[in-house]
C-alpha cells in the first residue's frame, strides 16, 4: 500500500498509543522513519507487521486496531488532506459512498501500482442500501467498518451498519454491509 | 434547438455554451446552467465573463479565430471559473461550442468551500487525478520536512555529544599533566640524590615512562583542541630556509643516534621572508621529519622546500616534501594514514609508546592552514614521500628585523624564570644565560613569590600550571609588590590555544609564551621587553 496509507496508521498509533510506544512498535516491526513516505508504494507486509506488533504490545485485536485505524483514516488524513477532492465526490454520506468507486478509479490513474477497493451502493427501500466492498486482500473489514463510521460522523449522520455476508476467496474479500439511516445527530 | 453535436455531448462534456454568429451566448448546457445560472445568455462571450487568457480575445473583433487556444474564463461574480476551448465550426453553420471544464486549481486556490460536481468534470479530465497527486505530493513533503528535521535533531545530538568528549577528554588530559609533571620532575630530582645505580636504573625508567605519557597526554590535549577549532593561526613573517635550518637542529641528535644523514634541498628561487604561521610549520615538519628518521631504517632522509603557485589564484604556497627510504605505506592504506589511532605498523615492544595522533594532528594542522598534505611513492619507489603545502604571502622586502638573524644579541638584567618542572626551568636558564642574562629560577609559585619580594627583576617567565598555587595566582601576588606593578609577567604556557592566551594578559600577564619555545620565540620576546644590545 502506498506510504499515505502507513503514514495514517503511524498517526493513529501515536495518538492513541503514544510517541514512545509508538517508536517501540515501529521498531519492533523492523521499520524505519523512511518508510512512512506518503508517495512510495511499499509492501502490505509493512501494514501487516505493524498491526502484528501493536497487537502483541497492547494486546487489543487486530480488527480492533484496524477499525480504528479506518476511523482515524477518515478524520485525519482524508478530510485533513484531500478535503477538496473529497467534498467534490459527494456532499452527503451518501452521495460520497456513491462516488467512492469513481474517486478510488482517478488514484488508480495516477499511483502506478495502486490496488484500489471496489464499493457498489444498492438502495434496498428507504432509507436502506447495502454497500458491497470487493477487495483483491484479505482481512480488512474491520478497517472498512472503521471508515464508514467515520464518514457518518463527519457528515453528522447516525447510520446503522451490519454485515450481510463476507466471502473469502482466492481473488480476496468480498462484504457487504447493510446500512441504515437512523437520523441526524 | 438543434444541439449542433447531439445530446450526447453532454454525457463526455458535461459542461458547454454555443456561441452565435457575433459571438453571444446563445445556449448554456445543464449541467454548467447548474454551476453558473443563465444569465449570460444573449451576451457577448468576452463581456459575459472576465476572460482571462487568451489576453488577444478581448482585442480580437473575432474570437473564432482562437479555436486552438486555451480559454481561461470567470463568472463576474468570481464564483466559478473555467478552461474552455472552441470547436472548429462546422460548415454551413454560424454557430460554434466552446467545451468546458472547471478551472480546478483557480477553485481550489479562491473558492474552496464552494461545492463542485464531479459531474462538472468529463471523465478523461485529469485534473482530479492532478489535484489527488499534488495533494499526497504535499504529504510527501510535509514527510520529506520531518526526516530533515530528525536528521537535524540527531546530528544536532551528535555534535554536543561530540563537545562533551572533547570537554572531557580535555579536562581529564589537564588533570593527569599536573601529577604526572610532578612524578617528573620528583624522577629527575631524586636522580640527583641516589647513589645506587640499580634504583637509579629503576628511576630512570620512572622519569621516561612518564615523560613519554606526558608527551601523549599533551598530544591528546591539543588534538582535541585542535578538532574542536579552539586553535587560531598566528601568521607572521618568517625565513622558510631558518625554519628548515630549526627543524634540523632540533632532529640532529635523534638523526645521529639512529645513524642517519639528513640532506635539506632547497630551491634557489625560495623567497627570504614569507607570512604564514611560522611555529605551525614548523611543528609539521618537525613531525613529519621525526616520523621519517624513525622509519628510514638507516637510510638517508631527504627534505625537499620549494615556492609553488597555486593554480587559477595570483596566491602562492611553501611546498615541503619528506622522503624517506624506509618500508613504505601500501597503497590501500594510504587514505587511513591521517586518521587518528590509524596504526599501520606495530610499534615494535621496545619503542616509544605513541598517541596515535602524529599524523591526524599534523593534517588537522595543515587543514587549519587551508593546506593539503598525502602521501605518494619516492622517484626511486623505495620508502615513502610525505608532502605538504601551505599558502603563503610572499613579502617582497625581506622585513624580519636584523636582530633577530642575530646570534650575537645580548640581553642586560635579571630574570625569574618560575616553572615546576626542573628540566624546563634548567633548559630556559641555559638559553637566558647565553644571552647575558643573570637568570634565578624557581621551580614552585611560592619560591618565586619569595625570591620577587626580595630582588628586582626585570621579567619574570610564569609557567601556567603549577601545583599547589599556579602562575596566575602566584602573578596577581606578585603585581602587588610596587615593583612590580608594571613589569614584565610573561605567562609561559604549553596552551596554545589564543583564547586563553588572550585570557592571560587580561588577567594581569604581560604576554605570553608558548611552550615549547624555540630560540627564536625566546630571542624575539626578550626584544619585546628587555634592552638589547649587538656585539
Ligand atoms: C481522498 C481520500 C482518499 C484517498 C487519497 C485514498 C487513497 C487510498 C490509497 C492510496 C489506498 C491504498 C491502495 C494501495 O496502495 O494499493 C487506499 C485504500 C483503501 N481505501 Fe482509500 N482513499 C481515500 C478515501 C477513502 C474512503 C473515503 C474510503 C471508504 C469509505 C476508502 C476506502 C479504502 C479501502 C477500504 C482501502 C483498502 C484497499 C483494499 O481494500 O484493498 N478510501 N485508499
Amino acid at each position: 500500500m502506498y506510504g499515505l496509507i502507513h503514514n495514517s496508521l503511524r498517526d493513529m498509533m501515536r495518538t492513541r498509543l503514544g510517541d514512545d510506544e509508538w517508536v517501540e512498535i515501529m521498531l519492533a516491526a523492523g521499520l524505519s522513519e523512511k518508510d512512512f513516505l506518503s508517495l512510495k508504494s511499499y509492501d502490505d507486509s509493512v501494514v501487516l507487521s505493524l498491526l502484528g506488533v501493536a497487537h502483541t504490545r497492547t494486546g487489543r485485536s487486530i480488527d480492533e486496531l484496524l477499525y480504528d485505524f479506518g476511523w482515524h483514516f477518515i478524520s485525519r488524513t482524508a478530510f485533513a488532506h484531500y478535503a477538496g477532492v473529497l467534498n467534490m465526490h459527494g456532499e452527503s454520506f451518501w452521495e460520497l459512498l456513491d462516488n467512492l468507486n469513481h474517486m478510488h478509479d482517478r488514484i488508480a490513474s495516477s499511483f502506478p501500482g495502486y490496488r484500489p477497493p471496489s464499493f457498489q451502493l444498492l438502495p434496498i427501500e428507504e432509507n436502506t442500501y447495502e454497500l458491497i466492498y470487493s477487495s483483491s486482500r484479505q482481512g480488512l473489514t474491520a478497517f472498512v467498518r472503521g471508515l464508514l463510521d467515520g464518514l457518518a460522523d463527519y457528515f453528522s449522520v447516525v447510520v446503522e451498519i451490519t454485515v450481510v455476508h463476507d466471502t473469502l476467496s482466492d481473488q480476496g474479500q468480498q462484504t457487504c454491509f447493510r446500512l441504515t439511516a437512523l437520523g441526524t445527530k | 434547438m438543434n444541439l449542433p453535436h447531439g445530446p450526447g455531448l453532454d454525457s463526455v462534456f458535461p459542461l458547454y455554451l454555443v456561441l452565435d454568429k457575433e459571438n453571444r451566448i446563445k445556449f448554456v448546457s445543464d449541467q454548467l446552467r447548474r454551476e453558473i445560472g443563465n444569465s449570460c445568455l444573449g451576451e457577448y462571450f468576452v463581456s459575459g465573463f472576465i476572460v482571462k487568457r487568451p489576453v488577444l480575445a478581448v482585442q480580437m473583433p473575432d474570437i473564432r479565430l482562437l479555436n486552438r487556444q486555451l480559454f481561461l474564463f470567470i463568472t463576474h461574480d468570481g464564483d466559478f471559473a473555467m478552461r474552455g476551448q472552441l470547436l472548429p465550426p462546422s460548415p454551413g453553420d454560424d454557430d460554434i461550442t466552446m467545451l468546458i471544464t472547471p478551472w480546478l486549481t483557480w477553485m481550489q486556490e479562491n473558492r474552496l468551500s464552494r461545492p463542485l460536481s464531479p459531474k462538472s468534470f468529463p471523465v478523461a479530465d485529469a485534473q482530479l487525478e492532478l489535484q489527488l497527486y499534488l495533494n499526497t505530493q504535499q504529504m510527501m513533503i510535509d514527510d520529506m520536512n520531518n526526516l530533515l528535521a530528525d536528521l537535524q535533531t540527531a546530528t544536532d545530538q551528535a555534535i554536543t555529544a561530540n563537545k562533551v568528549k572533547s570537554q572531557f577528554v580535555n579536562h581529564i588530559s589537564h588533570e593527569l599533566r599536573t601529577p604526572l609533571n610532578g612524578i617528573v620532575s620528583a624522577a629527575e630530582l631524586i636522580k640527583t640524590e641516589i647513589v645506587n645505580p640499580q634504583v637509579e636504573q629503576l628511576i630512570t625508567v620512572i622519569g621516561k615512562s612518564s615523560e613519554a605519557l606526558l608527551g601523549i597526554i599533551n598530544q591528546i590535549l591539543y588534538f582535541s583542541q585542535i578538532s574542536s577549532g579552539k586553535v587560531n593561526l598566528a601568521s607572521k613573517e618568517f625565513d622558510p630556509a631558518q625554519l628548515c635550518a630549526d627543524v634540523l637542529d632540533i632532529t640532529r641528535l635523534l638523526a645521529h643516534e639512529n645513524n642517519i644523514q639528513i640532506q635539506l634541498q632547497i630551491e634557489h628561487s625560495l623567497p627570504e621572508s614569507v607570512t604564514a604561521d611560522a611555529l605551525r610549520i614548523h611543528n609539521v615538519l618537525l613531525n613529519l621529519v621525526g616520523n621519517a628518521i624513525k622509519h628510514c631504517n638507516g637510510a638517508d632522509v631527504l627534505i625537499k622546500v620549494s615556492l609553488n603557485s597555486i593554480p587559477e589564484t595570483s596566491k602562492t604556497s611553501l611546498l615541503f616534501e619528506i622522503q624517506d627510504s624506509g618500508p613504505g605505506v601500501p597503497i590501500a592504506d594510504r587514505h587511513r594514514i591521517f586518521e587518528p589511532f590509524a596504526t599501520l605498523n606495530k610499534p615494535k615492544n621496545n619503542s616509544a609508546p605513541t598517541s596515535g595522533l602524529g599524523l591526524a594532528i599534523v593534517k588537522s594542522e595543515v587543514e587549519l592552514m587551508s593546506g593539503h598534505i598525502g602521501i605518494t611513492d619516492t622517484p626511486s619507489g623505495k620508502g615513502s614521500l610525505f608532502w605538504f603545502d601551505i599558502p603563503v604571502t610572499v613579502n617582497v622586502t625581506a622585513s624580519i628585523p636584523p636582530s633577530q638573524d642575530n646570534s650575537q644579541i645580548r640581553f642586560s638584567g635579571s630574570v625569574l624564570i618560575v616553572d615546576d618542572n626542573e628540566i624546563n626551568l634548567r633548559l630556559c636558564m641555559l638559553q637566558l644565560q647565553k644571552w647575558g642574562l643573570h637568570v634565578d629560577a624557581a621551580e614552585s609559585a611560592a619560591k618565586a613569590i619569595e625570591l620577587a619580594r626580595h630582588n628586582q627583576y626585570q621579567l619574570i617567565l610564569m609557567d601556567i600550571q603549577m601545583p599547589e598555587m599556579d602562575g596566575q595566582q602566584a602573578t596577581r601576588l606578585i603585581r602587588q609588590f610596587p615593583q612590580y606593578r608594571d613589569a614584565p609577567v610573561i605567562a609561559w604556557t604549553a596552551n596554545a590555544c589564543e583564547i586563553e592566551a588572550k585570557s592571560y594578559v587580561i588577567s594581569g600577564f604581560s604576554d605570553t609564551l608558548v611552550k615549547p619555545a624555540n630560540n627564536q620565540s625566546f630571542r624575539n620576546m626578550l626584544i619585546k621587553w628587555l634592552p638589547a644590545s649587538h656585539g
